[in-house]
């Protein structure tokens, strides 16, 4: 690829730039690359080609240095003491997805998990593929009960580009007709197997408000033309997919959007590349580019735009507002409100129930099934049935059913022939369900600049100060005891309440530091995520949200991402930007 | 996210308290093992951690934990060369000192049985000693499992952990004793066991 940091400016200068190649810079890519822009990518870490990069997408247990790619306790202490709080983020399998703490720190005044990797896809590549709508229950909440601001859109806006979204990206699931949880455009959903189909039919004939249905996941079980011909094909059921999929059987920017957006012929995606600044034209009231700076070199260089989207993720779209000074701005780009980096929100979840299952020794499934099932919201829909009195909102549940493995014998008695005979049998059912649970936008919560630890950049980082309050804690009860009714409605065994430690950040949903509002005053984004005060920069990742609602966030930041884009190209039609 | 769901079901077998921290730490990271068939490997045969009398002590254990049988064992897929490579590499110096000094005394037990090593004692005598331990680490995780700060393994917990593990995660483990398919093709979430046969390995 040719050095564009050695062009002309004429050479730096796009129609657009995307800051961030992960699930909405993807999205954005492609929406404006679509649309006729000459858009520049710029992602702040290494280039990562679809399939090619995917280095341990084929490697079996036994291929690995320590057995399925168990990271050594003493690597882990040294790089990834903050990434490795999930349990499951750092591993041979997929450390290489995520960031190295002691290259790139930040402060906790609270503990916070910023779980996060720099390189072409992003957290694309390591979603979790929930995908959910939120509903006017969700967008109406803030105003109804005078928390935070309120959404300046409904659900009527952002419909249209659920549907976009979803029909493009390829989304399996099942429509079932609830207000909370609006329906989509689904392929087929994945199976249950033979404990979850009880466990629903017992529910559901239990608890009329509750539903139990197949987690929506964007892995493809019955691909489009559309879909294919860009190389996407069925999902294999692996369940590796934090790998990176070749397949491309679940959604990624690596497997789906930059791949379109790269056969328009309209995209320049340049990795290595920091944004560090976007630049304000005060004479003009607009942006007119972003300062970059080489991840290699250190070599600072100026692009150019007519319109600028800020994918970076929402903590780091957010420093890079905050980084961004100007005679206009002193407290950072679009930041009069003094809203910009506060009111973060997370899902809150580990709290729920598990439980042993008698029976059933004579059914078994195939393949690994890459999602669970989910229990939609049932709490404080809007009518007095389902009020709660100590707290507002509502949560959802993922989970499932399934056989133990060998991993079982570890903890039995017994050695020798007779449990070498057992590591062939599979072991007894147990289900489990956890809550993933709203939590509100508390002014306070808030991330800033922090100028005295530099990451390996030499750049400044970020320092976190939020925690969870007494509605979250009051849900967290709730998300325990209404587990274990339904597992003791379904007449499981050994039903356990557990209410595991929970930090904010550690959902990696982490949201709501640019929040899109009615009002310049109390908000950083408007109805269409342009900055106030700035309308050719649009910010569409989890920065944008104005309340988390309790579904996984990300096809929502996708549905805001193509509806900005569209808006982005009419109003530069209409000559606005 | 799958993850998550998964790190979630595992994390329900751990809560009871019947599993080692370090395992649960093996566990949550993504369990499941590796081959350690004996010969060149990514590590290289062995980690060098082990003395000749550890080795042959460990070896004959893991012989008692997994025979050869129809199938293969613990020493056909290199369990012991796994072993000292998991402990050289992987663990910090508290699991080295737990199996350290768990094994010397397993040879000291040997000694005032028979008044050889571990490894010279017969069959039924090595089971003998291995069953007290069985029961000993058995009780001694349950009562120390959901320790906070955890305690060290038991050392025999360690031992058959390491060896279940290794077997479990070798090529002739996963492929000859369980169902090992890495691509499986669409999920069928509801069949008769017998249409699988036998536990999925992953």
């Amino acid at each position: 690829m040719q050095d564009l940091s050695q062009g002309t400016r004429e050479q730096r200068t796009f129609d657009a730039i995307v800051v961030g190649s992960g699930i909405a810079g993807g999205w954005a890519a492609k929406e404006l690359c679509e649309k006729g822009l000459k858009t520049l990518v710029l992602e702040r870490g290494r280039k990562v080609e679809h399939g090619k990069d995917y280095k341990t997408f084929a490697m079996n247990p036994w291929d690995f240095r320590y057995p399925n790619g168990r990271t050594p306790q003493d690597e882990v202490d040294k790089h990834y003491p903050k990434q490795a709080r999930t349990g499951y983020t750092v591993n041979d399998q997929w450390n290489h997805w995520f960031v190295k703490d002691d290259e790139h720190p930040y402060t906790e005044v609270n503990r916070f998990d910023w779980i996060r990797g720099y390189h072409v896809g992003g957290r694309s590549i390591t979603w979790g593929r929930q995908s959910y709508r939120h509903s006017d229950l969700d967008f109406e909440a803030n105003a109804k009960e005078g928390v935070g601001v309120d959404w300046p859109i409904r659900y009527a806006d952002l419909a249209p580009w659920y549907d976009h979204v979803e029909r493009w990206m390829g989304v399996s699931g099942t429509n079932e007709g609830l207000a909370q949880l609006p329906d989509g455009i689904f392929q087929p959903a994945m199976e249950f197997n033979v404990v979850e189909k009880s466990f629903k039919g017992k529910v559901e004939g239990t608890f009329p408000e509750r539903r139990v249905t197949m987690g929506r996941t964007a892995h493809l079980t019955k691909p489009t033309d559309e879909q294919m011909k860009i190389g996407r094909g069925t999902c294999q059921t692996r369940n590796l997919c934090m790998r990176g999929c070749a397949f491309g059987a679940y959604f990624s920017s690596n497997g789906a959007t930059l791949i379109a957006a790269d056969h328009t012929g309209n995209m320049t995606l340049q990795p290595d590349s920091i944004v560090t600044e976007v630049i304000f034209d005060k004479a003009a009231n607009k942006a007119t580019g972003v300062r970059v700076q080489d991840g290699n070199t250190g070599k600072v260089t100026e692009y150019y735009a007519k319109v600028i989207f800020l994918n970076a993720s929402a903590l780091a779209t957010t420093w890079i507002m905050l980084h961004s000074k100007s005679d206009r701005f002193p407290n950072g780009f679009g930041n009069d409100s003094d809203e910009l980096g506060r009111n973060v929100m997370d899902h809150h979840f580990l709290a729920g129930a598990q439980a042993d299952v008698d029976g059933y020794e004579d059914r078994y499934y195939a393949g690994r099934r890459p999602t669970g099932i989910y229990v939609p919201r049932f709490r404080n829909l809007g009518d007095t049935k389902t009020k709660q009195k100590d707290f507002t909102r509502g949560y959802g549940y993922q989970g499932g059913a399934s056989r133990t493995g060998w991993q079982r014998l570890v903890a039995e008695m017994g050695f020798g022939k007779d449990l070498k005979d057992e590591i062939s049998e599979p072991g007894a059912w147990t289900m489990g369900l956890t809550g993933f649970g709203e939590m509100l936008p508390y002014r306070d919560n808030r991330v800033w600049l922090n100028h005295d630890v530099k990451d390996k950049d030499g750049l400044p980082t970020l320092t976190m100060d939020v925690t969870i309050r007494q509605n979250e804690l009051n849900m967290r009860k709730d998300m325990q005891s209404s587990a274990v009714e339904m597992m003791e409605a379904a007449g499981f065994k050994n039903v356990r309440p557990y209410d595991r430690p929970y930090a904010p950040g550690l959902g990696i949903h982490e949201m709501g530091t640019a929040r899109m509002g009615r009002d310049p005053k109390t908000s950083v984004l408007n109805a269409h995520n342009q900055v106030h005060g700035c309308t050719n920069v649009y910010v569409t990742d989890g920065a944008a949200m104005t309340s988390a609602a309790c579904v996984n966030p990300s096809l929502t930041y996708m549905a805001l991402t193509a509806r900005a884009a569209d808006h982005a190209v009419n109003a530069l039609k209409r000559g606005e930007l | 996210m799958m993850d998550r769901r998964e790190l979630l079901h595992r994390a329900s077998m751990l809560m009871g308290g019947t599993i080692s921290a370090s395992a649960a730490a093996g566990i949550l990271a993504g369990c499941a093992a590796t081959p350690w068939v004996d010969g060149p490997t990514p590590m290289g045969p062995t980690g060098n951690f082990l003395t000749p009398l550890e080795m042959a002590t460990i070896t004959s254990m893991a012989d008692q934990i997994i025979p050869k049988t129809d199938t293969p064992g613990a020493l056909d897929v290199g369990v012991p060369a796994f072993i000292d490579r998991m402990l050289a590499g992987y663990y910090p110096q508290r699991e080295r000192d737990v199996i350290r000094t768990g094994l010397a005394k397993v040879n000291a037990d040997a000694k005032a049985l028979r008044g050889v090593s571990f490894s010279q004692l017969t069959s039924d005598e090595q089971v003998e000693l291995m069953k007290r331990y069985d029961r000993e680490q058995y009780d001694y995780t349950r009562a120390n499992g959901s320790a906070n700060p955890p305690v060290p393994p038991h050392p025999f917990r360690l031992v058959k952990e390491l060896t279940i593990l290794g077997f479990c995660t070798s090529e002739p483990g996963a492929t000859k004793l369980m169902y090992y398919n890495q691509t499986p093709g669409p999920f069928r979430g509801d069949l008769p066991l017998s249409e699988v046969g036998k536990v999925s390995a992953l």
